[in-house]
């Protein structure tokens, strides 16, 4: 008897498996929908900041639910696949995005998990539109990935220009996660940089999960290191910079697009003093007339709901420099696909490579021969009273 | 090149790290002594533990929120036992183990779960998180707490396992099982109690550690726990003392190998190379009884 019921048991958890499997197994159109693929982390070491990112995906989509094909008006059904914020897990998350059957992919946060999957959308024909990935090797040799942001020789050069030129530092402390791509590779154009400019900045690896950072402080404090750079993940940014000025590190800490989120400046407190970072778009910015418009509609839109509201951080004010490039990766992604005519792969690739949009968000849209949005932009914000702010704008 | 200062840092930070280790390595030590298991799931316990707190302290007051906290986590340990390692009382070991990586991963998709997959921040306890400024070093207070509360804490345990009759009752059952039965030792009543003492010490490094680092997420629980069963076996697992200095020396050398730009990655590598070791050159452990094979 016990055996039956083991057995009952487990057909029906199988059962159940494949009912909910079969749901997804739909062609690009199934009858009058197209379906955009996004993927994300919304859990791991930057879960929150690709939920931010999804934010400005769905927005984009509650604004335009469509897309015209052929005169003929298709639905956009949005298909959510989570890759954990770990390359190690990204491909099966892709996989599950490509035998969803979508027509084009939006994401992702984080360079790892964006190079990991990388060649699973290229051998599946369906391109992928990077939203804040800056890892140059995201797009480079595959045709198939675009990307919306700008990328890390641009940023590490603005920022070890901002700590040279602004913030007087010669000798920087650069805390790297050993084996991230985006975190070593961010690092080694920030360090280039500061050696062409004749500072000096000193790699101080840490392993993936690493809570711990007060040994590194100590050395940082012991060593006189005028500045700290950290291209890190949200959850190590909020330990480095409460652990710096505990342990009275005073020089300016200093990362690039990934420290946009507000849960930084609310985790840190007081300590998140002398914080400088790089972004890619500013939410005050009252010259930018599609920013404001979207900020407007976006705050308002985050404030109807109370999900939304949490995974923008608990607040609908805030408005991470991530979320428009999710707004606008999707904006490319519908615009491709009217483009194309098509929700074939590889005419929506064809259709975004030479796509123009003007007038998103992040500015002028147009994609170069590596798949790279010609950005030469970039703002320097700060986080002040607990809120993150405007420092100063980089025009290359 | 360094001054005295960063020095005593360094050691003051391997004492903490070594700390905090000790109390979850306690709880490893323990179970196995008295079960033979090695309780995979103590780690995750240690996570739930902070997850505790982010919740309760955001409607009560720390003082409120600790007790409960360390209450919740007892409750935890034990029902975790009487669910998943009770009724598997008389099957293999190895089926209690598989049990445990069961209850381990149930407990880390469940955090991840309800939190949503990111990090929390965890309640600023004002008391732990001052910091002091003493000659030239600015330490926060726990890292002088951390390690004092350990050794009183096992000092106690130390007390109430060699002085009092239920640990009279706890070294007779980790010496042998039936026997102790046969003698009339409410078993359960023992296991239950190593668990209350495990989970409880579990409990109050979750309080130290997540208050030192300020915020938890569904997977930090993995690490520590599995550098506290390294020094649970570098000291000779079911051996309390040796838990407890295998713990410090682990804590130690890895915050002396992290101030080291060139090694510092190996860090982790470090700690599991000690496992292997240790295994093969001695296996009982530095402080581990030489087990007498009975034929």
């Amino acid at each position: 008897m016990k055996k039956f019921i083991a057995l009952l048991l487990a057909l029906v958890t199988a059962l159940s498996l494949v009912a909910c499997g079969s749901k997804d197994n739909g062609g690009s159109t199934d009858g009058d929908t197209v379906k955009i693929g996004i993927f994300e982390p919304t859990s791991g070491q930057n879960g929150a900041g690709g939920k931010k990112e999804i934010l400005g995906i769905e927005y984009a989509h509650s604004l335009k639910p469509t897309v015209t094909i052929d005169g003929k008006e298709y639905k956009v059904e949005l298909v959510t696949a989570d890759n954990a914020s770990d390359a190690s897990k990204a491909p099966a998350a892709a996989q599950t995005l490509i035998s969803g059957g979508v027509s084009v992919v939006i994401g992702t946060y984080g360079s790892g998990c964006a190079i990991a999957a990388g060649d699973l959308f290229k051998s599946a024909k369906i391109p992928a539109i990077g939203t804040s990935c800056t890892n140059p090797n995201v797009t480079l040799g595959n045709d198939y990935y675009f990307r919306i942001s700008y990328i890390d020789p641009f940023q590490g050069a603005v920022m070890a220009n901002f700590a040279n030129k602004e913030k007087g530092c010669v000798n920087c402390a650069l805390i790297i996660e050993s084996g991230d791509d985006y975190s070593a590779g961010f690092g080694n154009y920030f360090q280039k940089e500061m050696e062409r400019l004749g500072g000096k900045a000193t790699v101080q690896e840490f392993q993936k999960g690493e809570a711990d950072f007060s040994t590194v402080m100590a050395k940082i404090k012991s060593e006189g290191y005028d500045g700290i750079f950290a291209p890190v993940s949200i959850e190590t940014a909020a330990m480095i910079i409460s652990q710096a000025r505990d342990s009275g590190v005073t020089c300016p800490i200093m990362a690039g697009d990934t420290w946009d989120d507000i849960s930084i400046a609310q985790r840190t407190g007081d300590k998140a003093t002398d914080i400088y970072f790089s972004a890619f778009f500013d939410a005050a910015d009252e010259s930018n007339a599609a920013g404001k418009a979207f900020v407007d509609g976006f705050t308002k839109w985050v404030a109807e709901d109370s999900t939304r509201i949490e995974n923008n951080g608990g607040t609908a004010e805030a408005v991470s420099s991530v979320t428009p490039c999710g707004y606008d990766a999707y904006m490319a992604a519908v615009n491709a696909i009217e483009k194309a005519g098509s929700t074939d792969g590889t005419a929506i690739r064809d259709a975004l490579a030479t796509l123009e949009v003007k007038g998103l968000v992040t500015g002028d849209l147009k994609f170069d021969e590596n798949g790279d949005a010609v950005k030469n932009y970039a703002v320097i914000k700060t986080i002040k009273d607990g809120q993150i702010v405007y420092y100063s704008t980089y025009n290359g | 090149m360094h001054d005295a200062a960063y020095y005593i840092q360094l050691l003051l930070s391997g004492v903490t790290v070594g700390s905090l280790y000790a109390l979850i390595a306690i709880g490893y030590t323990m179970v196995y002594g008295i079960l033979r298991l090695i309780n995979f799931a103590h780690g995750d316990i240690f996570m739930m533990a902070g997850f505790f707190m982010v919740y309760i302290s955001a409607e009560c007051s720390l003082a409120v929120s600790i007790p409960l906290v360390l209450l919740l986590t007892v409750i935890l340990g034990v029902a975790i036992e009487r669910a998943a390692y009770k009724p598997l009382r008389t099957a293999p070991r190895m089926s209690v183990m598989i049990s445990a990586i069961g209850v381990s991963y149930l407990l880390q998709n469940l955090a991840n779960y309800i939190t949503g997959g990111i990090a929390r921040a965890y309640p600023d306890i004002p008391f732990f998180t001052q910091v002091m400024n003493v000659g030239g070093l600015s330490i926060k207070r726990i890292t002088v707490i951390t390690p004092i509360l350990t050794i009183a804490l096992v000092v106690v345990l130390v007390i109430l396992i060699q002085k009092t009759k239920i640990g009279m009752a706890m070294r007779a059952v980790s010496r042998d099982f039936e026997t102790s039965q046969l003698m009339g030792i409410k078993i359960n009543s023992v296991i239950s109690m190593t668990f209350v003492i495990g989970s409880f010490l579990a409990g109050v490094a979750s309080i130290l550690y997540f208050s030192n680092y300020g915020q938890v997420s569904p997977m930090i629980g993995a690490m520590p726990g599995l550098k506290a069963f390294v020094a649970a076996v570098f000291g000779g697992i079911g051996s309390i003392p040796g838990a407890v200095i295998g713990a410090f020396i682990i804590g130690i050398c890895e915050s002396v190998i992290k101030a080291n730009e060139t090694i510092a990655v190996f860090s982790n590598a470090f700690t599991f190379a000690l496992l292997i070791v240790i295994l093969l050159c001695k296996p009982n452990g530095l402080f581990g009884e030489k087990l007498t094979e009975k034929v």
